[in-house]
């Protein structure tokens, strides 16, 4: 998917990692940056990867060229080098004589944000003294609060689980991208897999793999509590109807009745499933569940300043003050008011029309009777487990017989304990062989003339992965 | 493609399979009417595998009790056990570039160089079966034994194409079509503005190389020719072993308690400690035992640095 389409969800990375918002672009969609909203229409029918930066009150695209100005300074670094340093520089706020006034002032007048960087840099009194390298780091200080940047990024399981993890990682089990792409490769999902995943990180595991099979095999969901965990991330991705065919959701229970009906005839058995205690009417007879409602694509709920906050802090879980780093929100879908209302009938003579009812296309699927015994017939081709609640060996005990014999299993945990226990058992059980208990690690550099080094800041985990290959039962 | 699931059916003659001995003794076999294998569990006999399903275990024909286990090939499994001509990209590395590249079936990628074929195989696998790996090494009899391999795994998607990529770029009629390039080249810089050219717009290059000094020439390379989101990882995987382990508790018997590493004949007897010893011999010791898991001594300190790179639009 090259460009960006009414209606569909984008990423929205604000300053080049600083902030992201996931996006569904409605005629009624904005984007808020430093203290000003801006219309995301003029997104539509652009590249993904364009840049854009508000110029007066609409945004206007800009070229990224001056990300790498790093480039053209490489040869002066070895002269200029030598010759400057902080030595002299005193901080004490009294360097910058353009005042707070002045530069609302010429907001006001219509001065672009990179008039007033080149103001503050112009009345700067120690820029000239500093370093080059010091000076590009100002400019782009400067730069992200004056003359903010949005970046429209294609939701793939890359930008989705890094985008989630930098902000809300809590969300997505804390599965950094390495671990993620580890879990993709050892369940070897690929062409004509058929994958069952316990996912209860927001779906996060099912887009992953759904967006690697993208329709060439399946990705079952499975639950087992009485409501069905979130999987809005799916939502995020837009699947085309090629690959949503393929992403189901299955309760355990459902699975596992198939396959111990089937033992028991020795033949795989037609469906029966039972009524649930609770008020919820699984039996097939047309309605479904509230739990099992079409998958609408409803992003999150936008939520308020003060919610955001007391979301982060359950979060963190340390007691540690957080960064005021905002948090991951999603613009609403229905959030239509007169005034945009009007405002839409103006933008959508120029758009393509926008389709007035995204719930159309099911994201997710009910399997039918015949699909399930189907897949409990034939085995899984492979399994993996995104449950933090969920007791690992208990788990694998339950899934392990829904997979076909030599299917490769991968459980994430972010605690270490309860995946050794786990692959202890296995391996008196003798239910597996290629037990491997993994952590994944990550580091990045910054790579630039003379300032080559790991990032400062790192992530110190990105959790355990058990990972392992079924045997045939003796 | 082989690579797909094969566990849903049944070892035919023809079939690569996996031969497990323990999680560091793998082997690839191909089946053959007669063939057999030995090692040091005993003789097997293809013979006995055909018709079996994957993820069976066979035992071995002359003694009875040694016995392996028949696995479906993946990737992941072919990377462990290919054949070696130079030095091969690991699991950690090659899910990190597949993941960083954003591919998916249908993608068109572009390799250099192919080397044995362990990247290639995964890259061949994300983009199945719409999808195609073109792959150049400079080598020959090397992009010979990777073609050679990749048939006998029933991989239909790789071309692998006999070509000096550092000396004379991609090939013109490759233009416009990649979705993704990765390198792996003593001197990637030399092939960026090749790359830039393949590149459909927004689409990642990866270059992976053991050095730093590499490292900054490429990204130099991608800086000056426009690209931009150039991030440089490193990964690796620490691996876990996990034991049962019994550690003494101290508290009881007044501070006296057996010195649970002595061996049997050398501890002093005493009668007043609450728990049995785990193995059952006569001086009692007070343990607590509990699954432990500790990281392996030995580990991979480097690879390579992996560094992308995406086209502006």
């Amino acid at each position: 998917m090259e460009v960006v389409k009414a209606g569909s969800c984008v990423l929205l990375d604000i300053n080049n990692g600083e902030h992201f918002v996931f996006s569904r672009l409605t005629p009624a969609a904005t984007v808020k940056l430093g203290k000003a909203k801006y219309s995301l229409a003029p997104v539509i029918g652009c590249p993904f990867g364009s840049q854009f930066e508000p110029k007066s009150s609409s945004l206007e695209r800009s070229s990224r060229a001056e990300d790498n100005n790093a480039g053209e300074e490489e040869e002066e670094e070895e002269e200029n080098a030598a010759t400057k340093d902080n030595r002299n520089l005193i901080d004490d706020n009294t360097a910058q004589t353009l005042s707070a006034e002045e530069i609302h002032s010429m907001k006001r007048e219509g001065s672009s944000g990179q008039e007033i960087v080149n103001a503050l840099i112009a009345n700067s009194a120690s820029f000239e003294s500093k370093t080059t390298f010091s000076q590009e780091k100002y400019k782009r200080k400067k730069q992200k609060k004056y003359a903010p940047r949005v970046i429209i990024r294609c939701p793939t399981a890359k930008s989705v689980c890094e985008a989630y993890f930098s902000k809300t990682p809590a969300k997505i089990g804390f599965i950094r991208v390495d671990s993620l792409s580890m879990i993709l490769s050892l369940a070897n999902v690929g062409e004509m897999s058929n994958v069952l995943v316990s996912d209860m990180v927001g779906g996060l595991l099912t887009a992953a793999v759904a967006e690697r099979l993208s329709g060439f095999g399946t990705v079952c969901s499975v639950y087992y509590t009485p409501k069905a965990p979130s999987l809005d991330i799916v939502g995020l991705f837009n699947f085309d109807s090629a690959t949503s065919s393929r992403i189901f959701r299955v309760r355990l229970s459902t699975l596992l009745e198939s396959y111990n009906s089937g033992l028991q005839n020795g033949e795989p058995a037609p469906l029966v499933v039972e009524q649930e205690k609770n008020m919820e009417d699984d039996s097939g007879t047309g309605k479904l569940p509230q739990s099992e409602q079409p998958m609408d694509v409803q992003p999150e709920k936008a939520v308020t300043e003060a919610e955001q906050e007391k979301d982060m802090e359950d979060d963190s879980g340390t007691g540690k003050p957080l960064q005021s780093n905002p948090s991951m929100d999603v613009q609403p879908e229905k959030a239509v008011t007169e005034a945009s209302q009007t405002s839409v009938s103006q933008i959508s003579e120029n758009l393509e029309p926008v389709s007035t009812n995204p719930t159309k296309q099911r994201l997710i699927q009910q399997p039918s009777n015949e699909d399930v015994s189907d897949w409990v017939k034939t085995g899984f081709s492979s399994l993996i487990v995104g449950a933090l609640n969920a007791d690992p060996l208990k788990t694998l005990q339950q899934l392990l017989p829904l997979l076909a014999p030599s299917a490769p299993f991968v459980i994430y945990h972010t605690y270490l304990q309860p995946l050794a226990d786990c692959m202890f058992a296995l391996q008196k059980e003798r239910t597996a062989v290629s037990l491997q208990l993994s952590e994944p690690w990550m580091r990045e550099y910054q790579v630039l003339p003379s300032r080559t080094h790991p990032h400062m800041q790192m992530s110190s985990t990105g959790g355990y992965i058990l990972s392992g290959i079924k045997t045939l039962p003796q | 493609m082989a690579m797909a699931i094969a566990s849903s059916s049944s070892i035919r003659e023809g079939d690569v399979v996996i031969v497990y001995e323990r999680h560091d003794r793998m082997k690839a076999v191909t089946v053959r009417k007669g063939g057999e294998l030995q090692n040091r569990f005993g003789v097997f006999r293809h013979d006995d595998w055909i018709g079996k399903p994957f993820g069976s275990r066979v035992v071995d024909k002359k003694k009875g009790s040694g016995f392996v286990y028949l696995l479906a090939p993946s990737p992941v499994l072919w990377t462990l056990v290919l054949s070696h001509r130079t030095q091969i990209l690991y699991l950690a590395d090659i899910s990190f570039v597949i993941c960083g590249l954003e591919l998916r079936p249908g993608c068109v990628v572009l390799e250099s160089g192919t080397g044995s074929g362990s990247l290639t195989t995964s890259l061949a696998r994300a983009v199945a079966p719409s999808g195609h790996v073109h792959t150049f090494d400079f080598h020959e009899p090397r992009a010979s034994l990777a073609r050679k391999d990749f048939e006998n795994n029933r991989i239909n998607n790789v071309t692998v194409g006999v070509r000096d990529i550092q000396g004379q770029g991609f090939p013109e009629e490759l233009t416009d079509k990649a979705n993704a390039v990765f390198l792996d080249l003593p001197q990637p810089w030399l092939a960026v503005e090749s790359v830039l050219i393949c590149l459909r717009p927004n689409a990642s290059c990866c270059s992976f190389s053991p050095c730093i000094e590499q490292v900054q020439r490429t990204c130099e390379a991608f800086r000056k020719y426009n690209f931009v989101d150039i991030r440089t990882f490193e990964v690796l995987l620490r691996s876990y072993e996990i034991r049962k382990e019994f550690l003494t508790d101290i508290s009881v018997n007044n501070g006296e308690v057996e010195d649970a590493s002595l061996p049997p004949q050398k501890r002093r007897r005493s009668d007043s400690s609450e728990k049995p010893r785990p193995d059952g011999g006569d001086a009692p010791n007070p343990s607590i035992g509990a699954v432990m898991a500790r990281p392996y001594a030995e580990t991979k300190g480097h690879t390579g640095f992996l560094t992308f790179a995406r086209c502006q639009v």
